[in-house]
């Protein structure tokens, strides 16, 4: 047998195989998506034992058995993947009699992941997904690599000039990969962790149990058909209960559930979570039972918002969302990386490795008093006519006169603080933009990453000078509007300026 | 290694978009539009004739058709109104389109962030030699350029300054025309 090969030595322009233990993890994958059909089956057998008795199951399962693991390892040496040196492309080929080929250009892929479920971190093996920006429809996973692929894989295939990472290993006057581990790794504590898990995502936790128990329910039912007389005593139970007490029970029932799963859920899925800064690339590593690695590359970053609440800025703690390079960034969500929450110190050095610098706000462009304006029309006077017109012909007014005062009061405080909380800030190496009502989102970016400007102004503005303007990046649309048009034109060709004479790349 | 300078650089000082001097899209473009407006309107007035036969419809069928007639032809004052606003501009650096009636839209794209530059001509604008010039963008759909009723001549000629201009990064750019 060959040594086990270095990362100099891995040469991945022949097709390969997944590691040997694949066979393992394909087995049990296809045994996990064989259960979800007949997981039902398996039980109607066991639950009539006496019926078919126990040697003819026995054989039963051991022939599902068989016939899973001889699919599982026919997945396996059908799995081929390879990098076409010439075309820059990375090249998968799968399926047992369904051939599918993969083929996958380097500068559209966005981000290489190197996760490990339970079941592969128990044989040692590791997961590498590969993101791609435009239509993510193909989900592109190797099950099974040895670490030493995965990271070469994730080198190689984020940084998209040929050989660089050979070279690399032996330029010693270029900063090599392996040493440019220069920042201390930044980690989130777990009182992040167990905040945001208090303050946000109850709605998907939420729908995580129900769907959970629904799945259960239907399943059970399916089998157990006869047992509705089960059903009807917890009904009947339930049901003796006065309306209020049932009501009060269910209810405690849930929010204790979803608080608990979602406290769970946070700590799981984001343990240890990490961050490092390694090259031109920055690479996110958490994950207690699962550990997820994903790495992006920092000249692909376009866009950084951070989002808090009143609640989450009174505890310090900021969500953060990094927009990456997309070719249709309103339906990719995968070019959004949505990290969990963190402590404004955290987000501070997380910011720092992104932009190199802390932003700083420059000088703030408010929006002229047309915003509240224009709010009003929309949000108070429009409705409120239609409310009258409507009231008017039903003959009723008591509800209108109720209703209005707690309608303007709501309202007015929601237009108030969005015009509050909506500023602009323009300094020479970022603009920031601040805006909403409950969610208060800071957008950032680096001026010489604007693709193009568009300015509008409605004929009614254009004699209180009040214009409108969406600078359009790679990673979505930043609008400021209601703003001074003489301001707005100026800092257009300001900006103009800076990204016709800058030298950077955008990407 | 060239000098270093650091001057500030005055806002106020620089080019100014606004103050662009533009050049109007081509007179016949109208010509294009009137011909795909009647096609839309005889389409749609041929379904809103048909409905008007409905029984339920017929005491109420000249108020439908004079609606119809009113509406589209208030959708044709506007879009003449409109056709007069659309005017563009090549700087040194950039393109800039203007366009709008209600307000006044004006797109700014710097030569160096245009992905790829293409030419369309239509069945219609063919007839009259004209062309569309379209600009991509990495912004997404919403900051690409289509700029229509260009002579076939001059949106040539827009394309090939453009790509000059891309051409003179392209040169390190695997993805470039020329070497295929």
């Amino acid at each position: 047998m060959k040594s086990p090969p270095k990362i100099s030595s891995i040469d991945l322009s022949i097709p390969q195989r997944q590691a040997p233990m694949g066979i393992i993890v394909e087995i049990i994958f296809a045994l996990r998506n064989s259960m979800k059909a007949l997981w039902a089956l398996v039980i109607y057998w066991i639950v009539n034992i006496k019926k078919f008795g126990l040697l003819n199951i026995s054989l039963g399962l051991l022939a599902l058995l068989v016939v899973i693991s001889i699919v599982g390892y026919l997945m396996y040496r059908h799995f081929l993947f390879y990098i076409d040196e010439e075309h820059e492309e990375f090249i998968l080929e799968k399926g047992i009699f369904n051939k599918e080929k993969i083929l996958l250009q380097f500068s559209k892929i966005q981000q290489v992941n190197i996760n490990q479920s339970f079941i592969q971190r128990f044989i040692n093996v590791y997961e590498v997904e590969i993101e791609t920006a435009g239509s993510a429809k193909n989900e592109v996973k190797i099950k099974a690599v040895t670490k030493q692929t995965a990271e070469y894989l994730q080198k190689r295939l984020l940084e998209a000039k040929p050989n660089q990472v050979v070279l690399n290993s032996e330029d010693s006057t270029e900063p090599s990969l392996h040493e440019t581990v220069l920042e201390a790794p930044i980690k989130i504590s777990i009182l992040s962790l167990i905040k945001i898990a208090l303050t946000s995502d109850y709605i998907k936790s939420l729908l995580l149990i129900l769907a959970f128990f629904a799945t259960i329910y239907n399943n059970l039912k399916d089998i157990f058909y006869k047992e509705t007389e089960m059903e009807n005593e917890f009904v009947e139970y339930v049901s003796s209960l006065s309306g209020s007490q049932y009501l009060i029970l269910i209810m405690a029932t849930i929010i204790l559930l979803v608080v608990l799963f979602n406290l769970l859920r946070f700590l799981i899925v984001y343990f240890d979570f990490t961050i490092r800064k390694k090259g031109q690339s920055m690479q996110f590593s958490y994950g207690l039972l699962n550990t997820k690695n994903t790495t992006i590359q920092l000249s692909k970053v376009q866009v950084v918002k951070l989002v808090t609440n009143f609640f989450q800025r009174k505890l310090n703690l900021t969500r953060m969302f990094i927009s990456q390079t997309s070719s249709n960034i309103h339906s990719d969500k995968k070019a959004t990386l949505q990290l969990p929450g963190f402590s404004k110190e955290e987000a501070e050095k997380i910011i720092q490795l992104l932009f190199g610098a802390q932003p700083i706000k420059g000088i703030v462009v408010k929006p002229t008093i047309r915003k509240v304006f224009a709010s009003v029309n929309k949000f108070i006077l429009v409705p409120v006519v239609i409310a009258f017109v409507f009231f008017w012909i039903e003959g009723s007014w008591l509800p209108f006169i109720i209703g209005l005062p707690i309608y303007l009061v709501i309202v007015s405080v929601l237009i108030y603080f969005s015009y509050l909380n909506n500023r602009l800030y323009v300094h020479e190496k970022f603009i920031i933009l601040k805006s909403g009502i409950w969610d208060i989102q800071t957008e950032i970016i680096e001026p010489y990453k604007i693709q193009a400007i568009t300015t509008r102004q409605f004929y009614w503005h254009e004699k209180s000078n009040v214009g409108h303007v969406t600078l359009h990046t790679a990673g979505g649309d930043l609008k400021f509007k209601f703003g001074d048009f003489a301001t707005i034109k100026k800092y257009t060709n300001y900006w103009l300026y800076q990204v016709e004479t800058s030298e950077k790349e955008w990407m | 290694m060239t000098p270093f300078t650091n001057e500030v650089i005055p806002i106020e000082n620089l080019p100014k978009y606004e103050e662009a001097e533009t050049t109007p899209i081509q007179k016949k473009y109208w010509n294009v539009m009137l011909l795909k407006f009647l096609i839309r309107f005889l389409f749609l007035g041929a379904v809103v004739t048909g409905f008007s036969f409905m029984p339920e419809i017929i005491p109420y069928r000249w108020f439908l058709i004079g609606g119809f007639i009113i509406v589209m032809t208030a959708h044709l004052m506007l879009k003449k109104m409109a056709f007069h606003k659309r005017c563009y501009a090549l700087r040194e650096m950039d393109i800039i389109y203007r366009r709008g009636l209600l307000s006044t839209i004006t797109t700014l794209i710097p030569f160096t962030r245009i992905q790829h530059v293409a030419l369309n001509e239509g069945f219609i604008e063919r007839y009259y030699g004209l062309a569309q010039l379209q600009i991509y963008t990495a912004g997404g759909s919403s900051s690409d350029l289509k700029i229509s009723g260009l002579l076939k001549a001059d949106a040539g000629k827009l394309k090939a300054a453009i790509m000059l201009h891309i051409g003179k990064r392209g040169e390190d750019n695997p993805i470039n025309e020329a070497a295929e």
